[in-house]
């Protein structure tokens, strides 16, 4: 930085920068979520659609869904409600079965997933019957990278809904995903999503502790903070 | 990092290698820029991962015709704009900007040290949301990640005076704000 001396003004920018920088966890999380999109083969982004080409979009964004299940029936029934120009983000997961080269050789502390907002809002019908109605006709993969594939995506739009207030639709994608890809390679996602969404759904039955459920299933989970934080327990570790 | 080297191949040359290097040497710069450019904290690790993919997509081409940070500047400020996009859809805030929930896993520095740095970050989020774009790309370039003015244009891409003009308006903005903070 060119000519810039004053103490304290360079005692408040170290701060801000120290304060903005990622966590260890924010950066091993992420590093995971990178090497799972690149082993998945997930583009970057997809471009945006133009509003006078909605229709296009639409459209492929249909036979998308026929072909690629839930995760395009999620997008299409977004687009069913006025078109506009959508501009998608790749993945957003926390994998825990890196299959690209490690970006780190060094072992790194245990990833923190991210913190998502925890609204409870009924989703909208339709949009669930979408999605449930477009995995009817979705070939169970064939190779492990596919299935790999398949969750990645599924958990994306998992991870999408619970984000946009939507834990009934999160649910139905991951119903979907337990019966396209049984079991699969990310089985802690999927429980730490599904406890998330029904908390948010206010599913919790009489005198069942899901976040305990989760945590005694996973111990040591990246997940438990938020898990425990939807389902209304102390998202703080003991010791914090 | 060094991206063309003479020498024998070491991992850094292999396509993987300059990948991981590039991520880790620089995954906090471009984590600072995102959230200097307007992502909210929620967005951060989907921006960051588009990011770091469009990177690994895009790593083969570059060939160093501008500075990493530079090249690596102009993905993410694209990237950044997508999910302001796409936030202000869906009318979400789009100012980052109160510190989340403390961290749960960096054990350092203690609560005091967090919150002085969140107190300053919280100033330095309050300052940049006055600015219009261009120089808040300035101060964020300069200030926050301390590039030179030459390194600030070239990410720009504008002239050189312009980038200094800029740059002293930001900082003569920014002194007075830091004066007011500590006088008021």
């Amino acid at each position: 930085m060119d000519d810039l001396d004053d103490p304290g003004l360079k005692e408040v920018l170290s701060r801000a920068r120290r304060d903005w920088s990622p966590t260890a966890g924010e950066v091993e999380r992420l590093r995971r979520g990178v090497e799972t999109a690149l082993a998945a083969g997930i583009p970057a982004t997809r471009p945006a659609v133009p509003r006078t080409r909605a229709w296009v979009g639409h459209a492929l964004v249909t036979a998308a869904f026929t072909l690629a299940g839930a995760g395009a029936g999620y997008w299409a029934g977004r687009r069913a409600t006025p078109p506009a120009p959508v501009a998608v983000p790749a993945v957003r997961v926390t994998p825990t079965a890196p299959t690209v080269p490690a970006l780190s050789a060094a072992p790194s502390p245990a990833p923190v997933p991210a913190l998502e907002p925890a609204v409870a809002a009924p989703p909208p019908a339709r949009r669930i019957e979408r999605a449930r109605h477009a995995s009817v006709a979705t070939p169970p993969p064939a190779t492990p990278a596919e299935s790999l594939a398949v969750e990645v995506r599924a958990l994306r739009n998992v991870e999408r809904a619970l984000r946009d207030g939507n834990p009934g639709l999160a649910q139905a994608f991951l119903d979907e995903l337990d019966r396209s890809v049984p079991g699969g390679q990310m089985r802690e996602e999927r429980s730490a999503l599904r406890t998330i969404a029904r908390c948010n759904a206010g599913q919790q039955p009489f005198g069942v502790d899901l976040a305990d459920e989760f945590t005694a299933a996973y111990p040591s989970s990246a997940y438990r903070a938020r898990v425990q934080q939807a389902c209304g327990t102390d998202s703080r570790p003991s010791g914090d | 990092m060094k991206l063309v080297h003479p020498d024998p191949p070491s991992d850094s040359d292999q396509p993987e290698g300059r990948f991981r290097a590039l991520y880790a040497e620089h995954v906090g710069f471009v984590w600072r820029c995102l959230r200097g450019l307007g992502v909210p904290t929620a967005g951060l690790d989907d921006a960051a991962q588009d990011v770091f993919l469009a990177v690994h997509r895009q790593l083969p081409g570059f060939r160093g015709e501008a500075s990493l940070r530079t090249w690596l500047y102009a993905i993410t400020r694209h990237v950044a704009a997508n999910h302001r996009r796409r936030d202000q859809r869906k009318g979400s805030v789009l100012t980052p900007l109160q510190p989340e929930l403390p961290a749960l896993v960096d054990p350092q520095p203690g609560p005091l040290e967090r919150a002085a740095d969140a107190q300053a970050a919280a100033f330095v989020e309050r300052f940049l949301a006055k600015l219009d774009t261009k120089k808040r790309e300035v101060f964020l370039l300069a200030f926050v990640e301390e590039m030179t003015i030459p390194e600030v244009a070239a990410a720009l891409s504008i002239p050189l005076n312009t980038a200094y003009t800029r740059f002293r308006r930001v900082r003569a903005a920014f002194q007075r704000a830091l004066e007011r903070r500590q006088h008021g």
